[in-house]
């Protein structure tokens, strides 16, 4: 009798499983088993992240706060009033999204300090350019941001947004310093690439001298040069592209194109976003990119930059040479700055123009910007920077910044929110 | 797998092992039998069973030598004691020698049992008293044997009432047994067992299913809706197989699972969402399970009887027992059931006609150009819509999407049983249209369990069915092409089809939503489960108080979820696309089991000890195929492009060791303890293991001497148990990775997502959980009640706590903090006869509060969601929303920072919280719940002769229900169709309203998330209605037939409620946290139907 109970408990108590219980993921590792072997692949990583972690919006955000988006229901000013809501969710999902994309760069960033092959540092090179680049996104949108050059769980107040700029600077000269004049494709990050951000920054941040140094410095390389809608927005080779997210189709969450394009449209989309009458109203017949940018579908102008709708997603371009035209003449100011916008303009079929004062000229570039660059998320940008947001746009003094997300304030209480949400 | 299968055969070889004839050393010539028999089990590992009544063990016996062989000393030991012995296996059986006595004459007894209702009582005991002569009725009742002239007959069977009768002077004695009310005795599942009612100490609730209480439903557990106190059952949608949500005694978790574990015959099961691919609502888990294979449903309420599942059982143990073969029986049922099913109350949601709609969608106009000084030409300026199509007829989108739906099932089942075997083989086909047009189901389950005892002491068994469920979906409420929304919000006036015949296309300036007919003609969406559920065992026994059971459990799940979208389907891209997942789940589980059962005179006693591992891979291939031919091309080799994919394979393994000790002493005092100690592979090897005990003690008073007399039977029981919760967590959740599959350009990249943040720190959810209460039966069991009071604590509540965004993330799952719930839970089961009716109540009344007592480091409201919200000191399921004060009336009253985002007189007043004149996310408040105050179900059985009527109503008063689907159809001067309420209640001017706003277009202050749609969700719902007619035996005998009843059930017949929308029992989300949400989902269906069950 005795027996059994002894033979019993042993099965019971001797079969261990124990070393079953130790199971791990089949598509991942951990992070401390990183190599230097590992890096290409923590790169690639970085690229889909930054491309992708932000959300579809945050690509279009300028263009639907910029007054020349409307949905069906609502004129623009009523989007822009929903969108600028501490609550909603694609205000929230862009600063997430950010600084979920800024982790993955710190990481690689601190990765590639503890190696010194070449190949490390021209890893860190684009790592630098793409957190110049997030931070650019950060502060057009909320102004000063709180700077994270290590990845941390503290609760981090705010920077001043002049400091924001100055960390931008930073990194795009070690950026460019560090990468090289010939990557694989414009797909990927160049010294061009930075160059041509640091352009932007400086326009921004009202660095005028160094925003046509840079600007020029592009235009006058003949490496870039103005090529046709058709080129540019249809991936067929161009030579207009400086960088551009490649944005495949398995690859990607963005579809751009899905927001813009309606059911009616071959490709079909759910055709959130349209411009408005104003908007079509810019493009005279001559416009060479009124076919790319613009479609009629079904009595409705839509948005035509983008054109998989729902069969496939298309690349998101970041830095094209057109841009560089519009930052110089802009940066030079009426005297000097005119010819660039007229060069740019004549190569687009319109005829050139001229202006009486600055005041005129700058509505000449606004609406030459808007052309050229809807849909590629500028516009409420360009209105803010240059101070007529709250006229052009019809919006209240606060709403020239994104507010907080309220989740963010909540969970962080060293976040001051912007005024006036 | 391990050891253990290693372990066993060697065990079984062990047993063969065990020798009979040996010799046998005592100590001493001279000793008591009870040393020498002690002695004697020693010696030869067998036992020496005998009864103190016909043996006196302290005498002192002399045998002629210390050593001897085994018989020797037996015959020498039992010289003198008027005892003989018998070996039987390794028992030395000691009785008393056979006394010669007179010869009596015998004479042969025959006659019939029959039940209350007449029917025959197949394999009664029917026995000699004070002999072990006897026999058991046969198939109609009959039986016949030889007895004592004088013989006093003993005649019992499960469930009935036994009787004594003397037989003196007769050889025929019919006899009708009566049931016994006293439900004390029935026999409950435990886990890894059963006990007797009247031992078991904890709170448990089971539903016997038997034709009476059998709904249509397509899930085994809305069986339980309104059957069991502090149960309640939540369904998503009215469509086939849609979602439900069981809660056991509240929420008792915060993140995702808070479903209770369920175990089907020993196996706990994965409770997996039917579809892989997101349709708009979430699917049943056990839409595929037979019901009519089930037996029994239990619920181990209580810490106490659910501790012994250790973790997974913090939200109680649903086990599901299927039906057994009989011993002495054969049965053959055939049951058949056909029906239809409607769509209730369908016009309750009243939207206005054409006529109206432009009239207030106008005035919006208006009123926008008023209030911001457009004209004709400013860029803003609205103008008035006109109906596209003049003057045809206003389209009903609803009766055009919906459907009569249509249902058979038929079920036929074969069981039986010797002594030694007995089996059950079951199948059963149903086919179900829906209430939406092109949504069905088909069903077929096939069963077969058998046992059988090699000898007395080797039993082996196995028990498998196979699942088959095919389920052609419709868009549920969360999809773009959610098939109600898209139909019931389209402007009255829109049409689906174009005078020559094409589709109007939707979001366009025809056809505001996608177009309804297009969604459902040119998609074909359908999930396909197929589940093999087994269980094989083997059961060694010794001595009849000892068993151990080693049993093999598999639950292999393989999911298949189809969606195509042909190339003239909004979603087809233009060229067709078809998303093909593909998912199987591997559910295999070792369970060692070793059961002793013994009685010490008045003390009896239980134990278990088990050993059980348990290991669930899931395996995924998932392709998004685009680009085919034609339509008639579908499957996702003909695809032109993969234009998505993905696949994983992951896995967690589970090792337990549990047991369980109880003693009773005269069924009067009954202790119970349990310990179970679980070690999970989704925490870190440091914080694996979780311990989880349970005690509890139960007093049966009416035992007691001083109840002797008395007709009551009164229990009652106190508990206490730990439990623990890993569900809802990811596998690997203590581990931080660099995923792979972030791809960029065609190569291969790493990152770390958002749930790839390891927390080394995550440890078991524990749930400490008090019972107090009694069983109560008076009026010899006509009266019965169970009342139950508990409170529920849990600690290290298991959540992805949000976390500020700059740190890279923005949730990190970590153990958070503690809630309580606290309830009480009373049942009245009642059985009078009035005349010849027999008249039957089961009522039952649940009350639950739960309270969240601590989270973070602070007390503030933690947003989560759209309408939600954690704080301490509020409940799990409190909304967190604007709060309506009124209409502003006047211009005026608008504060200035709203004034400047276009608030005027007509619109909506929130409560600014905190002053500021604006109103942003600080001014919501945490206000109502989707808890309910108290909830159950009444219902009502009458009888008579041949007919039986049952009346079933379940209830629920003071939860709230967040009508979300109002904010499309309350917006007056909107693109999307208005109800009609909203256009004639309409602010018009100061004075006429203070609740219902004004119609303005481009309105963005007057629809937010907020008490205006927070609704009153209580309601009684007569929830089934049965009539039943069983034909009189008299006219089946002659054809063989056992029985034969018929019957018509009306499901869902009526719901009374304030509640506007259709079914306050419709949810968006199963969720806990989000749950009592209504979008616009599809009503739980009006289902009437017809049916026989047949026995042979």
């Amino acid at each position: 009798m005795k027996n059994y109970i002894y033979i019993l408990l042993s099965i019971l108590l001797f079969t261990s499983c124990g070393d079953e219980l130790n199971l791990y993921s089949r598509s991942a590792i951990p992070p401390e088993a990183v190599t230097e072997g590992d890096l290409p692949a923590l790169r690639i990583g970085m690229y889909n992240f930054v491309q992708n972690k932000p959300g579809v919006r945050a690509y279009m955000m300028h263009d639907i706060l910029g007054g020349g988006m409307q949905t069906h229901t609502g004129s623009a000013r009523d989007l822009i009033n929903t969108t600028l809501n501490p609550l909603n969710t694609y205000i929230q999902g862009g600063w997430d999204g950010y600084f979920n994309a800024l982790y993955q760069v710190n990481t690689v960033i601190e990765v590639t300090d503890r190696f010194s092959s070449a190949q490390s540092q021209l890893i860190k090179g684009e790592a630098l350019y793409f957190r110049a680049y997030i931070y650019f996104c950060l502060a057009t949108r909320w102004g000063g941001v709180p700077i994270l050059e290590k990845n941390t769980l503290e609760k981090v107040p705010r920077n001043s947004l002049e400091e924001v700029w100055i960390f931008i600077d930073k990194d795009l000269e070690l950026a460019t310093e560090l990468l090289t004049d010939a990557p694989k494709s414009y797909y990927y990050v160049s010294r061009d690439a930075a160059i041509a951000l640091r352009a932007r920054v400086s326009l921004s941040s009202g660095d005028y001298t160094n925003a046509v140094k840079y600007a020029e410095s592009l235009i006058t390389t003949g490496k870039y040069k103005l090529d046709s809608f058709d080129k540019i927005f249809r991936k067929k080779a161009n030579t207009e592209i400086i960088f551009a997210f490649e944005n495949l189709t398995e690859e990607s969450s963005i579809n751009i194109s899905d927001l813009y394009y309606t059911y009616d449209h071959p490709n079909k989309g759910q055709g959130v976003y349209k411009p408005t009458d104003a908007v079509v109203a810019l493009f005279v017949d001559e416009d060479k990119r009124k076919d790319i940018t613009l479609i009629n579908v079904g009595g409705r102008n839509l948005i035509n930059k983008y054109e998989s709708g729902q069969t496939g997603k298309d690349p998101v371009i970041i830095s094209r040479i057109a841009e560089m035209y519009l930052v110089s003449a802009e940066a030079q100011g009426l005297g000097n700055g005119i010819g660039r916008l007229n060069e740019l303009r004549t190569f687009r079929g319109l005829a050139p123009v001229s202006a009486a004062n600055s005041k005129e000229y700058l509505d000449l570039i606004l609406d030459e910007r808007v052309r050229e660059l809807i849909g590629e998320n500028f516009m409420y940008h360009d209105y803010v920077r240059t101070g007529v947001a709250v006229e052009k746009l019809g919006i209240l003094p606060h709403q020239v910044l994104h507010p907080i997300p309220g989740r963010e304030l909540q969970n962080n209480p060293n976040l001051n929110p912007n005024p006036g949400y | 797998m391990c050891r253990v299968l290693l372990l066993l055969i060697t065990f079984s070889f062990f047993l063969t092992q065990l020798s009979w004839g040996q010799s046998v050393s005592l100590p001493n010539t001279r000793l008591t039998l009870k040393a020498a028999f002690t002695e004697i089990e020693k010696q030869t590992e067998m036992s020496v069973d005998y009864n103190r009544e016909i043996i006196d063990i302290n005498k002192t016996v002399s045998i002629p030598q210390k050593n001897a062989s085994l018989s020797d000393i037996m015959a020498a030991l039992l010289r003198d004691t008027g005892c003989i012995y018998t070996v039987r296996e390794n028992h030395i059986i000691i009785a008393k020698a056979p006394v010669a006595v007179q010869p009596t004459i015998k004479k042969t007894i025959s006659g019939t049992i029959v039940d209350e209702q007449g029917e025959p009582v197949i394999g009664a005991n029917v026995m000699e008293k004070g002999t072990l002569n006897g026999t058991i009725t046969d198939v109609d009742g009959n039986f016949s044997f030889q007895a004592d002239q004088d013989a006093v007959l003993l005649i019992s069977y499960i469930g009935y009432l036994p009787q004594e009768i003397n037989s003196r002077g007769r050889t025929r004695v019919d006899v009708v047994l009566r049931e016994d009310l006293k439900t004390l005795d029935e026999v409950v599942v435990i886990g890894y067992g059963t006990e007797r009612r009247s031992l078991v100490t904890s709170a448990i609730s089971k539903l016997s299913v038997d034709e009476a209480n059998l709904r249509q439903t397509s899930s085994p557990t809305q069986l339980l809706d309104g059957r069991i106190a502090g149960v309640s059952v939540g369904s998503g949608s009215g469509n086939l197989g849609s979602g439900e949500k069981i809660s056991v005694r509240g929420m008792a978790s915060l993140n995702a699972s808070n479903e209770p574990l369920y175990v089907i015959d020993g196996i706990p099961i994965t409770s997996h969402n039917a579809n892989l691919y997101n349709f708009g609502e979430s699917m049943s888990a056990l839409a595929g399970i037979s019901l009519s294979d089930i037996e029994s449903i239990s619920i181990l309420k209580d810490a106490a009887s659910a501790a012994i599942y250790g973790s997974r059982a913090t939200n109680g143990v649903v086990v599901i027992t299927t039906k057994s073969g009989k011993q002495g029986r054969s049965d053959i049922r055939v049951n058949y059931t056909t029906g239809f099913s409607r769509f209730p109350n369908m016009r309750k949601l009243k939207v206005t006609d054409s006529e109206t709609y432009l009239m207030q969608y106008n005035e919006g106009v208006d009123n926008y150009n008023k209030q911001y000084g457009l004209s004709v030409g400013d860029p803003n300026y609205k103008i008035y819509l006109q109906n596209p199509f003049g003057n045809m007829p206003d389209t009903d989108w609803m009766s055009l999407i919906t459907q009569t739906g249509k249902m058979q099932k038929v079920d036929v089942s074969f069981s039986g049983g010797t002594k030694q075997t007995t089996f059950y083989v079951g199948a059963d086909y149903s086919h179900q249209t829906g209430i939406i047009r092109t949504n069905k189901m088909e069903k077929i389950n096939l069963k077969v369990k058998i046992s059988h005892e090699m000898n007395n002491w080797l039993e082996v068994g196995a028990n498998t069915s196979a699942n088959y469920m095919k389920n052609y979906q419709v868009p549920g409420a969360n999809l773009g092409t959610t098939i109600i929304g898209r139909a019931i919000l389209q402007r009255p006036f829109a049409r689906p089809y174009k005078p020559n015949g094409d589709y109007y296309v939707g979001g366009t300036d025809d056809l505001r939503f996608h177009n309804p007919m297009q969604i459902l003609n040119e998609q074909e969406a359908y999930i396909e489960n197929l589940r093999y559920l087994g269980t094989f065992y083997t059961q060694f026994k010794f001595k009849d108080v000892m068993t151990f059971k080693t049993s093999l459990n598999t639950d292999i799940l393989n999911l298949y979820d189809y969606t195509y979208y042909n190339e003239n389907h909004p979603y087809g891209t233009g060229v067709g696309r078809l998303l093909d997942y593909n998912r199987t789940v591997t559910n295999i589980m070792i369970d060692n089991v070793l059961n002793y059962r013994d009685t010490f005179g008045d003390l009896s006693v239980n134990g278990m000890l088990g050993h059980s591992f348990q290991k669930i891979g899931h395996r995924d291939i998932n392709l998004d195929g685009r680009g085919f031919p034609s339509p008639s091309f579908d499957v996702i080799g003909v695809a032109a492009e993969i234009a998505g994919h993905s696949g994983n394979n992951v896995a967690y393994a589970m090792e337990s060791y549990f047991g369980r000790a109880s003693a009773a002493y005269k069924d009067r005092y009954i202790l119970t303890a349990t310990l179970r100690t679980d070690g999970s592979s989704k925490f870190h090897k440091d914080r694996r293991w979780g311990w989880f005990p349970s005690l509890s003690l139960g007093w049966n008073v009416s035992e007691e001497e001083f109840m002797e007399n008395s007709d009551i039977d009164f229990k009652f029981r106190v508990s206490y148990g730990r439990t623990g919760n890993q569900e809802g967590i990811g596998r690997y959740a203590y581990q931080s990775f660099l995923s792979g599959g972030n791809n960029y350009g065609n190569e291969s990249g790493i990152a770390t997502g958002n749930s790839d943040f390891g927390n080394v720190d995550v440890t078991w959810e524990k749930a400490d959980q008090y019972d107090i209460g009694f069983d109560l039966s008076f009026l010899k069991g006509r009266i019965n009640t169970m009342v139950d009071l508990y409170q529920k604590n849990t600690t290290d509540l298991l959540y992805n706590m949000p976390m500020h965004a700059t740190s890279g993330r923005t949730n990190i799952l970590t153990n958070i903090g503690s809630m309580r719930n606290r309830g009480l839970e009373f049942t009245l089961n009642t059985h009078f006869s009035i005349g010849k009716v027999d008249w039957l109540t089961q009522f039952n009344i649940a009350h639950n509060k739960n309270k969240i007592t601590k989270l973070l480091d602070h007390d503030n409201p933690i947003s989560i969601g759209g309408n939600r919200a954690l704080q301490v000191g509020k409940e799990l399921g409190a909304f967190y929303i604007f709060k309506q004060e009124g209409i502003y009336q006047y211009d005026g009253e608008v504060p200035a920072e709203q004034y400047a985002m276009g608030v005027r007189a007509g619109d909506v007043k929130w409560r600014d919280v905190d002053g500021n004149g604006i109103i942003n996310d600080s001014d919501r408040v945490v206000t109502g719940s989707s808890n309910p105050d108290f909830f159950g179900g009444f219902n009502n059985t009458f009888k008579y002769n041949d007919f039986q009527f049952d009346m079933f109503f379940t209830y629920m008063y003071g939860n709230n229900v967040f009508a979300q689907w109002q904010n499309d159809l309350s917006k007056v001067g909107h693109t999307n169709a208005v109800m009609q309420r909203y256009v004639d209640r309409r602010w018009t001017g100061p004075g006429t309203t203070n609740k219902y706003p004004r119609s303005v277009v481009g309105d963005t202050n007057n629809t937010r998330n907020s008490t205006r749609i927070l609704e009153d969700g209580s309601f009684i719902r007569l929830r089934s209605l049965t009539f039943s007619y069983n034909m009189p035996k008299k006219f089946l005998e002659e054809y063989h037939v056992k029985g034969l009843r018929l019957f018509f059930q009306g499901d869902n017949l009526f719901v009374l409620t304030k509640y506007t929308g259709w079914d306050p029992e419709t949810n968006d989300n199963m969720d806990p946290r989000f749950f009592g949400v209504a979008t616009l989902g599809v009503p739980q269906p009006r289902t009437f139907s017809f049916g026989v069950n047949l026995n042979f």
